[in-house]
């Protein structure tokens, strides 16, 4: 098995672009030197780069092809080839702000499926190191099923019978119950933050003060219950926000063709000679 | 999909007989002579008769002269007695256009691109929840072209009425040492493994005739195939032979106690091989499990490396000592069994008479230049390791007293600027949950795992809407070792398996689960120390559950991770990856392991 580092991948990459653009470069001062408007060729290469960006939606869907190549040569491809776009948009727009609904439409849907993939790469990187550093790993499915149970639990060990702590039950009904019983906000899910944790933990230490050494064991239990319910809240909010992220990604995506298909056949239509 | 249960009747183990043409008559026949003939029936059960082993774990095999019984490297399942005529077994290794090799069967691409239409509607369908009578597999029928050409050119040994090969493999689960073929007309009695351990576990001397045979003939074939025992002479080989002994510590059912014991309580629960600061009264060669390299630190041991087949230990004192009689050197590790090791020990007399002679002067250098190397880091308190020794790992991770260690004997390269550092805590962890026993391992590297579930959903798209493998696993920092089946060296989940529903490929070597004899005992499933076999209700077609007829439970079937074994290209998971965080690793090649941790 060989196995490239990532800087060599990535040096090799840069310098194909390099290569890439520079012969596109050149084609398109031919073109120009031809006389022909150059927007045309840009066009067709555009859409034709979108359709192909596109076609790695596909190829995830024909996992048992080995010849359409790995997903990762595909990743690759797709995050270069994209990042390519974007001049390769400009030169086409000619370096000026498209009037008329149509062009203005399809500019800014491909500006915003633009930065919403650049916003991808940025988040794919960083997302998993963050859930890495997280002691437990948790499949996005399961998160609600472990909640409740994370959330029965702490119940259980409140209430607990056995314990009869009038202090503990009504602590936890003051400030842990909402914490276990209800979602987090959409506040917390693109923004996660540890600040409660660390707010109900402090309220858990300043309990200790009023607590019978029984009661202070099952304090500091339920202290790591909160530890774990903000693991699984935080693990839920960061798995969401890339399968959101992919979910507009690829949706927007699909408009962008619609509408460019629908820009070429009128571009095509009222060329001119 | 239809919600009302279906009620069949519960697959049994002998539903699918090993032989159809095995009958009560040849039953008859064969206890009349030995070893049948001494054995005493009535230690068997009722349930599991001497008869209804020989009648359904047995089958007659006919062969004309040079048709092949056993070739070499294929992982067979069943051990052979010869009832009349003679075979041949073939001492050296033949090319594999000789023995019909058949490379593995793939789908075409349509028949691939098609499986998006053809997939079933309910999950875990079945079309039939058993095996036909009369539709168990077959071999193809290899026999040798150029008899007398293969008897001219290679060495080979008669076997004759009364004796028996193939058991070594077909108990150890490893692959077949030689090439066996009928010399002239020959009968053969063939057992499959599940009939042989049970007449094992009631004939206790039907068990040591195998015990014997299997120490005999492993030993002669192991020591011929060690490569620094290749320059021994031909005079001095069978000298080496009479004197080397045959070791087993551990126990061949590791995974029952695995599960059981604290993982910091494992090493110390390990049977010592070699002690460090004792003696080093052999050379050790491991001829199939898993031994541990440690040393001393403060209170413990740290683990250096895993030693497995084909890996020798204790090279190095020896050459020292024999170089240097005036001032001998200790063992510098300990050596510990890990779930169970069968070892082979040559006497120091032997090697220092028969083997270091024949050693060039440059390796007689470097070992006992790593000895004195070894002697000196253990004062400063660092520990490198043997260079021929061991899959490795790093030493303490300050660069002044490291000494970089080279992996060993299985396919590393040992030329300089190679060497390459383990982190020992990973490798600790490998060993102490015997994740190091993987050929295919699946490793998630959660820095750059988005949790996409694209694995999964390959995976899926190749099993008809079921995946067979959990994305989730034991954990060893940003790594995660998930529950797919790593088609182990040492496939524990084959040891218990009635009707041998779970085998491995003879081809390929890989563990795979035949479904249509699976008859849902869960006996795979529990015995797999990883977790890796899941266990799934099955439903016909219509989606509707089938239940047992007599037990009204749900029918079960054992299910794991195949390779893609009938797909184009071979696993899905790794393929489908796109962020270069998902990979199928052999634990065998910590070189690729490390190159790939260290991206």
């Amino acid at each position: 098995m060989t196995v490239r580092s990532f800087t060599g991948r990535r040096r090799c990459n840069l310098m194909l672009v390099a290569v890439v653009a520079i012969t596109g470069w050149i084609t398109l001062q031919a073109n120009v030197a031809s006389l022909r408007p150059p927007s045309r060729l840009t066009g067709w290469c555009l859409f034709a780069v979108v359709l192909f960006l596109t076609g790695f939606n596909v190829r995830k869907k024909l996992p048992f092809l080995p010849a359409l190549g790995s997903a990762a040569l595909w990743m690759q491809t797709h995050i270069y080839l994209a990042l390519l776009s974007l001049p390769l948009f400009l030169v086409h727009l000619g370096m000026r702000i498209p009037d008329g609904p149509l062009e203005t439409s399809l500019a800014l849907l491909f500006s915003i499926v633009w930065s919403s993939g650049l916003y991808g790469l940025y988040i794919t990187r960083v997302i998993p190191r963050q859930l890495a550093n997280l002691q437990r790993e948790v499949i996005y499915e399961r998160i609600p099923a472990i909640r409740r149970r994370v959330s029965e639990r702490s119940r259980q060990l409140a209430m607990s019978a056995e314990l009869a702590s009038p202090t503990i039950a009504a602590f936890y009904v003051d400030r842990l119950l909402g914490f276990f019983e209800r979602p987090r906000g959409w506040f917390y899910r693109v923004w996660p933050s540890s600040r409660r944790q660390r707010q109900l933990i402090t309220y858990i230490r300043d309990l200790q003060r009023y607590c019978s050494p029984d009661e202070q064991r099952v304090a500091w239990q339920l202290a790591d219950l909160v530890r774990e319910k903000e693991d699984l809240d935080y693990h839920h909010a960061q798995q969401w926000k890339l399968k959101s992220w992919l979910f507009l990604h690829v949706g927007l995506t699909y408009s962008l063709i619609l509408v460019a298909l629908a820009h070429a056949v009128l571009a095509e239509a009222f060329r001119g000679f | 999909m239809d919600e009302q249960p279906v009620v069949v009747e519960r697959p049994q183990r002998w539903e699918a007989p090993f032989g159809d043409q095995m009958t009560r008559m040849d039953v008859d026949a064969l206890l009349t002579i030995p070893p049948f003939r001494d054995m005493d029936e009535s230690r068997f059960p009722a349930s599991c008769s001497l008869r209804d082993v020989l009648l359904n774990d047995a089958r007659i095999v006919e062969c004309n002269n040079g048709d092949i019984l056993i070739r070499e490297g294929d992982y067979g399942n069943s051990a052979f007695l010869i009832l009349d005529g003679a075979v041949r077994v073939v001492l050296e290794s033949l090319p594999p256009a000789t023995l019909g090799r058949q490379s593995a069967r793939r789908p075409g691409w349509v028949r691939a691109i098609a499986q998006i239409w053809n997939r079933s509607a309910a999950p875990e369908s079945r079309h039939q929840v058993r095996q036909q009578r009369g539709a168990a597999a077959s071999g193809a029928g290899v026999f040798l072209q150029d008899v007398p050409g293969v008897l001219d050119a290679h060495k080979t040994l008669r076997l004759q009425r009364g004796e028996m090969f193939g058991e070594l493999a077909a108990l150890s689960r490893t692959p077949r040492t030689a090439t066996v073929f009928s010399d002239g007309r020959c009968v053969a009695l063939e057992i499959r493994w599940q009939g042989l351990r049970d007449i094992m576990r009631r004939a206790p001397e039907f068990k040591h005739h195998v015990d014997k045979l299997y120490r005999a003939n492993s030993l002669a074939t192991h020591l011929r195939e060690t490569p620094m025992l290749s320059r021994v002479s031909a005079e001095a080989l069978p000298q080496l032979v009479a004197a080397a002994e045959f070791e087993t510590y551990g126990s061949f059912d590791w995974y029952v106690e695995h599960s059981r014991t604290p993982t910091p309580a494992r090493l110390a629960s390990e049977p010592l091989i070699a002690a460090e600061g004792h003696y080093p009264n052999g050379l050790l060669l491991i001829r199939s499990g898993f031994a541990r390299l440690s040393v001393r630190q403060g209170s413990g041991h740290r683990t250096l490396a895993y030693l497995g087949k084909g890996q020798h230990f204790g090279l190095a004192e020896l050459t020292q000592n024999w170089q240097n009689p005036a001032g001998p050197v200790a063992i510098l590790q300990s050596l510990r069994a890990v779930g169970y090791v069968d070892v082979i020990r040559i006497p120091t007399a032997h090697v220092e008479s028969f083997v270091l002679p024949t050693l060039e002067s440059a390796e007689i250098e470097q070992l006992v230049a790593e000895t004195r190397r070894s002697r000196h880091f253990a004062l400063a308190g660092e520990h490198p390791v043997s260079s021929n020794s061991a899959h490795a790992a790093t030493t303490a991770p300050s660069a002044a007293t490291t000494l970089p260690v080279s992996f060993g004997a299985l396919g590393s390269s040992k030329s300089a600027g190679s060497e390459r550092e383990l982190e020992t805590s990973l490798l600790e962890f490998l060993v102490e949950t015997r994740i190091m026993n993987g050929t295919q391992t699946l490793v998630v590297d959660l820095d750059r795992c988005t949790r996409c579930d694209d694995c999964v959903r390959a995976c899926e798209a190749g099993h008809d809407g079921n995946p067979r493998f959990i994305r989730t696993g034991p954990r060893h920092g940003s790594f995660m070792f998930a529950n797919a089946c790593m088609h182990c060296v040492d496939p524990v989940c084959m040891i218990g398996c009635p009707t041998g529903a779970i085998a491995r490929d003879s081809v390929t070597g890989n563990v795979l689960i035949n479904d249509a004899t699976c008859i849902g005992c869960q006996t795979c499933a529990n015995s797999c120390p990883y977790d890796n076999i899941q266990m799934v209700e099955i439903r016909d077609p219509k989606g509707s559950l089938l239940l047992d007829e007599q037990t009204q439970q749900p029918i079960l079937k054992a299910t794991k991770c195949d390779l893609c074994v009938d797909q184009l290209g071979g696993p899905a998971c790794q393929r489908a990856c796109p962020h270069d965080a998902l990979v199928r690793i052999d634990m065998q090649n910590l070189d690729s392991l490390q190159a790939w941790v260290s991206r």
